[in-house]
């Protein structure tokens, strides 16, 4: 038997040494973590150091304290606060309104520096940044999608500070303002779009950029507008609702457009806007082959950019051309040997540009690819001259988006490799966006501006019926077959939509269910162009054709001749990649 | 024994639930606003128009297939379906590849009725559907090219959406 003092004694050992335990692990708990506190320390003394060189740089204090009062809704004199001689760079002076969150900063590296991006201090005054191409039209970008914030930058020369201005474009916004909050400098949603503005919060304007669906689409860089060769024309007509002017200059072997945009800021501060201040004139370059030569001519058409815009009644939203390619950019030469060199722009990853990229650095990175291309518009037409230049570029214009599917490539092939021309006019007194005519061989235009794809693909069509078909077209004008002509093309043009879809609609030929459940039984559901009809199927043809008629009072007069099927069409699938 | 029986009226009620907003060919189905009618065509698709239309199946008067349109917004069709369904959603309906609908637009460009096109067996819900339909109406704006206008009291056009552009947000 164990005496009992014996296990009394290991008890009060035993709580002796658990009471120990835990005030070593309590001391321990409470002890500091140097280890984590020296990172806060650092991240505070970085953040002290950026204020007091940013309330030293730019003395917030007192002029804040003075515009506050200063700034109130319905102030006569805010304007003058704010800026009321608008002019290049000499833009909103924000350091006068807002100042930096120092409590809610964010601390990261980005391209070499350090970053601190802070918020607007609450108790700021309230700012809205708008962005128009006119000195008082509608905002192109609304205020109420912008947010302001401030960027401090610590790179080897010192720091930097910054006002970055985020305004997205209302169809990215949707009525979700929370939206902009996914949007900062070192991260981006990748279908933003809108347009950002770096300037220094004493309101010098630095830098923009334009983004459509996640890409930069325009650069927005003060005082760099391009430089072109001598103009020899002013042009209003080539994209005259937005384009303050165009111009062309003639060059070897290409036609060179510029399109100019002026951008206006205008800043709101609690509820009163200030003056348009002038940010930037930026402009454009589309390169068309002027050679107006014939067959295998070289040059053909090199796209700095986009294709530009075409016309368009609405100034806004205005076609936004892409990043600014520099004058002497070798984008814009033509290659020898029936070659042009075709810049492309790419997206640029996560977060946006730097305040201090340029045009021609990172933030618009670029490939150039070489690519074979045949001058199209010059092969097509009998006399070069039926047009104005600016006609020519308008409806080349058109003619690049035809030959992007396979029918309207085969169609240009067929014209190109038989050497076979016809002419283009303009005719606005013409019913119909535009018409072929078999007995002259024009293509009639009613506005060049305007023209679609559809149309001056079916006109290109209807040329290819009458250059193939036995006898031509022209024995059937107003007698049994002139509907077969009409229907054989517009039936091409659903066919042709049907399987590439895009977002521009059309009145099918056909009203009706069943017409476009048909179309998708003839394409196999919309994967691929039919080569032949079954005897069902042509029987199906003919009854929709008569319906064609019965629906569209303007081919009502059209007399269909049974006899005539659409073989036309199926020789130019079975010509053209479509059927492969 | 109650509370087991209870639970299985529950899981019944929701099956059917779930079932009656499937859309199957010549059915009528009911959703929380609308009513659907779909009707079985000639090559095994189906049509499925809101009950209150009144343009599907009419012919416009002064009908002109030469006319194109374009959206104003040409992202608004690309948010409508956004809204509507989810990117897994969407990867769901991938296999059907396309919806196909006909726009029944005023001569000012404003959607006021939506018809679609579907194989028989779709996964696209009445319910979804009803979502769609309100979100184009509400979203979508057609541009009326004033030089084709040729006196039409409405227009029937076609637009086809093919499913993995809604996805990559590529539909433009």
């Amino acid at each position: 038997m164990k005496p009992q003092y014996f296990r009394s004694l290991n008890i009060r050992i035993f709580i002796f040494c658990l009471l120990l335990l835990c005030t070593a692990l309590i001391i321990h708990s409470c002890k500091k973590n140097n280890a984590d506190k020296t990172g806060e320390n650092n991240l505070s003394q970085n953040i002290n150091l950026a204020k007091a060189w940013y309330e030293s740089t730019y003395p917030v204090n007192s002029k804040y304290s003075i515009n506050r009062s200063v700034v109130r809704p319905g102030n006569s004199n805010l304007n003058s606060n704010l800026n009321s001689n608008p002019q290049l760079n000499s833009g909103f002076d924000y350091n006068k309104f807002i100042k930096p969150d120092w409590r809610h900063a964010a601390s990261y590296t980005r391209f070499n520096a350090g970053v601190l991006e802070l918020p607007i201090d609450p108790s700021s005054s309230e700012i809205g940044t708008a962005l128009s191409i006119s000195p008082h039209g509608n905002a192109l970008y609304n205020p109420k999608y912008s947010r302001s914030s401030f960027l401090i930058l610590n790179d080897s020369a010192g720091y930097h500070a910054y006002i970055m201005t985020i305004i997205a474009d209302s169809a990215y916004v949707n009525n979700d303002l929370s939206i902009l909050g996914r949007n900062k400098y070192n991260e981006r949603d990748v279908d933003f779009s809108g347009v950002v503005l770096y300037s220094t919060p004493d309101g010098n304007f630095v830098n923009g950029w334009i983004y459509k669906n996640g890409n930069i689409v325009l650069a927005l860089p003060p005082g760099q507008k391009q430089s072109s060769g001598a103009a020899v024309n002013t042009n209003t007509t080539i994209t005259r609702s937005a384009t303050k002017k165009g111009r062309f200059a003639n060059h070897t072997l290409m036609l060179e457009i510029e399109t100019c945009y002026t951008w206006y800021q205008t800043t709101t501060v609690n509820g009163v806007t200030s003056d348009p201040v002038v940010l930037d004139e930026t402009c454009y370059t589309t390169y068309i082959d002027d050679t107006g030569g014939g067959t295998g001519s070289s040059g053909s058409t090199g796209v700095s950019g986009s294709s530009g815009s075409s016309g368009g009644s609405a100034p806004a939203p205005v076609p936004i051309p892409p990043c600014i390619v520099p004058a002497a950019s070798p984008s814009a030469a033509a290659l020898p040997g029936n070659r042009n060199m075709i810049r492309v722009v790419q997206t640029t990853g996560s977060g946006f540009p730097a305040p201090t990229s340029t045009t021609t650095a990172a933030p618009c990175p670029t490939k150039t690819t070489t690519t074979t291309q045949i001058d199209t518009i010059g092969s097509l037409m009998k006399n070069p001259n039926s047009l104005t230049a600016a006609q020519k570029a308008q409806i080349q214009a058109v003619l690049n988006q035809i030959l992007q599917n396979c029918i309207g490539q085969a169609t240009f092939n067929y014209f190109n490799s038989n050497n076979d021309k016809f002419d283009f006019e303009v005719n606005s007194a013409i019913a119909e966006p535009a018409s072929y005519n078999p007995t002259t061989n024009v293509i009639n235009i009613q506005n060049p501006a305007t023209v679609t794809p559809a149309a001056l693909q079916e006109e290109l069509f209807h040329a290819y019926q009458n250059k193939t078909m036995p006898g031509g077209t022209a024995q059937y004008a107003g007698k049994a077959g002139d509907a077969n002509i009409e229907f054989e093309a517009k039936l091409l043009r659903d066919i042709t939509y049907y399987i590439n879809p895009g977002t521009v609609g059309n009145e099918w030929a056909v009203s009706g269910d069943n017409y476009t459940e048909w179309l998708g039984t003839i394409t196999n559901g919309g994967t691929s162009f039919p080569t032949s009809f079954t005897s069902s199927q042509l029987t199906t043809y003919f009854l929709y054709m008569g319906d064609w008629l019965n629906q569209n009072p303007g081919y009502s007069s059209d007399i269909i001749n049974g006899n005539l099927n659409p073989t036309v069409m199926f020789n130019l699938i079975n010509s053209s990649a479509c059927s492969n | 024994m109650k509370k087991q029986s209870l639970i299985l009226f529950t899981l019944l009620l929701s099956a059917i639930i779930t079932y009656a907003q499937e859309l199957k060919p010549n059915a009528i189905i009911k959703t929380n606003t609308a009513t659907y009618i779909t009707t079985g065509l000639h090559d095994g698709a189906m049509s499925v128009v809101n009950s209150k239309s009144n343009y599907h199946n009419k012919i416009p008067r002064n009908r002109n297939p030469d006319m194109t349109f374009e959206l104003k917004d040409k992202s608004a069709l690309l948010n409508a379906f956004t809204h509507v369904f989810s990117d897994e959603r969407l990867k769901q309906l991938i296999p059907e590849k396309r919806m196909i609908m006909t726009f029944y637009v005023n001569p000012s460009g404003q959607v006021i009725e939506v018809s679609f096109i579907f194989n028989k067996n779709t996964a696209v819900t009445a319910l979804e559907l009803e979502d769609l339909e309100k979100a184009i109406k509400a979203n979508v704006f057609i541009k009326i090219r004033p030089e084709e206008y040729k006196g039409q009291d409405f227009f029937d056009v076609g637009f086809i959406v093919v499913y993995s552009k809604v996805l990559d947000r590529t539909l433009k």
